[in-house]
């Protein structure tokens, strides 16, 4: 479904502000499959879904989505394929157009545009009777500014309008890191519950251990640019947030494992 | 809820004032643990000042007392107000109750005595009991092995052991899974040869033995001469596994000793394999960086509070001849070691002298292990990590009486 192979990033090559974001990443999705990527700040995670995203070209490497070799395409091509939620809560809706209008929008992503009119009374019945799912009352406002709206319920709205015409692939970046616990717990459950009642395939960035255990079917952990643990099946299903918390442990561990550890350990490893 | 402790003799008197009730039951609780883990096991708890007491409260003082009765202490209740009295008394727990401060209770607070010792005791078990050391199976890093250098040992009462190995089963399949082990009194621990695999354990049941395919052990059996307890003095507040060591060859008068260390750690420095040595295709030297593909190194001090189970060789000698499988230490010149250490979730130990097999019983039986290491000592100059460290605990030790040349296990 989604073929990521060794993909390499680097940032300003050759300057001193050179980062290697990505280095040899290949992972494989399959359809209708959940995964949750987390790491350390700096690892590469959100790099890997801007590059599948198409947010720049990659140094090398190749990504594949249904066998269509996407690399090269623009951003707003994938978009007809791939839907996205951003951290910010205010980046996936236009503030000013009202609830109804920004999910008009949503509609008819990655479709040409016509002179018809954008809501008629079957288009607004449809649009409510899906915002009444997110169970926050919003049915009642469709023709409020969405900008009038607090942070968790735009996110709410704006997974809703990304996943409107069931992508192939949706991509959540941190959806719920800006939202207070309470509301991010809101925002996660509607995720799991869209997910799992449209069947999509999804790959979500998160800094939420317990996100990363409670929502997905398969959690990847990056480090430096590299995948360092991939743990799925009946991995997946053991997994807990404090083996998660031991797997950083132990990525962290291995940065401090330098030329005078390893002289150590020959003189006392016997 | 306020507490003010006062040390009295081997009693911990304190007073409490407030409301015993579910906001500060799990304060209750914590602190007086505190104080258990300090060594206090004789508690009295002074409730004058204790106005209210709900069931959440004596949840909490049940809590305790199981606490101090594991490790055959005592808690008891005194000047408690009619209301306290009159719940405990209602509720079956009257017996907490005492009409006066026990009679081996010092009337007022003692100045803490200023101990200059080592902070060590040190009680003989059995003059004449030793241990004799054999060496089954001796891998070095970074030697390819085979089936013909794999060992079988089964592991019984009066037998302690440390290597590397794989559990009982096919052999084929051993030579994937050689980890680190430890055995004491014929329970294992054993760490499989993965990151983040949880250390395993057999436990000495019925019929049961506990087998390992070895590739590497240090193998003793015999009894336990005597037991060292250690615990911090105002100038001392941890003592390092070099020392213990040191310590243990001291008493036993011995160049040579076996230990078995139950302690409640400061912090751990080990390493543990994370490759089976069964996976190396050649004879190898392996260096920086392939090396932390095959042994995992802790990082910084591990553990700290929890409870270690060790079990350790030690040598003294004061050529540098060195000794089979006994790395020399650079913190105690003259000092050869070679320990490793399990890791439980703290328990309290009882004071004064007690069993080996009932005291690490209590550790095999109760939660799982959290981690096993072969401890090292990171002497490197600014940002080494010393010696594994312990706040208190108990050792038995006993000399080994073995000729060096019975060592060798060609």
């Amino acid at each position: 479904m989604l073929k990521i192979n060794r993909l390499i990033k680097t940032f300003a090559p050759g300057t001193v502000n050179e980062v290697r974001a990505l280095r040899d990443v290949s992972l494989q999705i399959e359809k209708g499959s959940f995964t949750a990527v987390i790491g350390t700040n700096g690892s590469g995670k959100s790099t890997l879904l801007n590059a599948v995203a198409g947010s720049f070209v990659p140094d090398s490497g190749s990504i594949q989505l249904f066998d269509k070799n996407i690399t090269s395409w623009s951003e707003h091509k994938r978009a007809s394929l791939v839907g996205r939620v951003f951290q910010n809560p205010f980046a996936g809706t236009a503030a000013g157009m009202t609830i109804a209008e920004n999910i008009a929008l949503a509609m008819r992503r990655g479709k040409r545009w016509s002179l018809t009119m954008a809501i008629n009374s079957k288009v607004r019945e449809e649009i409510s009777e899906r915002v009444k799912t997110l169970k926050m009352g919003l049915e009642d406002r469709l023709d409020n500014p969405i900008g009038t709206l607090s942070g968790g319920q735009r996110q709410a709205l704006t997974l809703l309008m990304a996943t409107w015409l069931r992508p192939h692939l949706l991509l959540l970046d941190e959806h719920t890191a800006a939202l207070d616990p309470k509301t991010a717990a809101k925002v996660a459950e509607i995720t799991r519950e869209i997910i799992t009642r449209d069947k999509l395939t999804a790959l979500m960035v998160t800094h939420s251990m317990q996100q990363a255990v409670d929502l997905p079917d398969r959690i990847i952990m990056m480090h430096r640019g590299r995948i360092v643990e991939d743990f799925r099946d009946e991995m997946k299903a053991r997994v807990r947030v404090a083996n998660l918390i031991e797997a950083f442990e132990r990525v962290q561990k291995l940065d401090l494992f330098d030329h005078s550890v390893a002289e150590v350990l020959q003189q006392q490893y016997v | 809820m306020q507490f003010i402790p006062q040390k009295r003799g081997k009693y911990m008197l304190i007073s409490a004032s407030g409301r015993l009730d579910a906001s500060w039951a799990e304060h209750f609780t914590a602190t007086f643990r505190e104080y258990i883990r300090q060594g206090w096991h004789h508690i009295l708890l002074d409730a004058g000042d204790m106005n209210y007491l709900s069931s959440a409260g004596i949840r909490a003082l049940v809590q305790v007392t199981k606490l101090v009765q594991s490790v055959n202490g005592s808690f008891q209740i005194i000047q408690a107000n009619s209301f306290v009295e009159r719940t405990l008394k209602m509720t079956g727990f009257g017996s907490w109750l005492i009409p006066d401060y026990p009679d081996d209770m010092p009337q007022a607070e003692e100045e803490s005595a200023k101990i200059e010792n080592d902070g060590f005791e040190t009680h003989l078990l059995d003059g004449s009991a030793s241990l004799k050391l054999s060496i089954p199976a001796g891998w070095l890093p970074w030697k390819k092995t085979d089936k013909n250098s794999h060992v079988k040992m089964c592991f019984s009462k009066q037998e302690f052991a440390l290597g590397i190995g794989a559990p009982d089963q096919a052999t084929t399949d051993s030579g994937l899974l050689m980890g680190e082990f430890l055995a004491v009194d014929g329970n294992v621990v054993y760490q499989p040869p993965r990151e983040g695999e949880h250390p395993d354990f057999l436990l000495a049941e019925k019929d049961y033995q506990p087998a390992m395919h070895c590739i590497q052990a240090l193998y003793c059996r015999g009894d336990m001469s005597h037991l060292l307890r250690f615990s911090p003095t105002d100038k001392k507040l941890y003592f390092g596994i070099g020392e213990v060591a040191e310590k243990a060859l001291l008493e036993t008068k011995s160049p040579m000793a076996g230990f078995v260390l139950l302690a409640e750690i400061d912090g751990l420095v080990g390493s543990a394999i994370v490759k089976s040595p069964g996976l190396l295709q050649e004879n190898h030297s392996i260096s920086f960086p392939e090396i932390k593909e095959w042994i995992s190194f802790c990082g910084e001090r591990v553990y700290s509070r929890q409870q270690a189970l060790v079990f350790g060789v030690a040598a003294r000698q004061e050529n540098k001849e060195g000794h089979v499988l006994l790395p020399a230490s650079n913190m105690y010149p003259g000092l050869y070691l070679h320990a490793h250490a399990a890791v439980f979730p703290y328990q309290p130990l009882e004071s004064g002298i007690i069993g080996m097999k009932e005291a690490t019983e209590r550790f095999f039986n109760g939660p799982s292990p959290l981690a096993l290491f072969h401890l090292v000592e990171d002497s490197r100059p600014v940002t080494g990590l010393g010696e594994s460290a312990f706040i208190r605990g108990v050792c038995w030790c006993a000399p080994i009486n073995n000729h060096q040349e019975e060592l060798l296990w060609e």
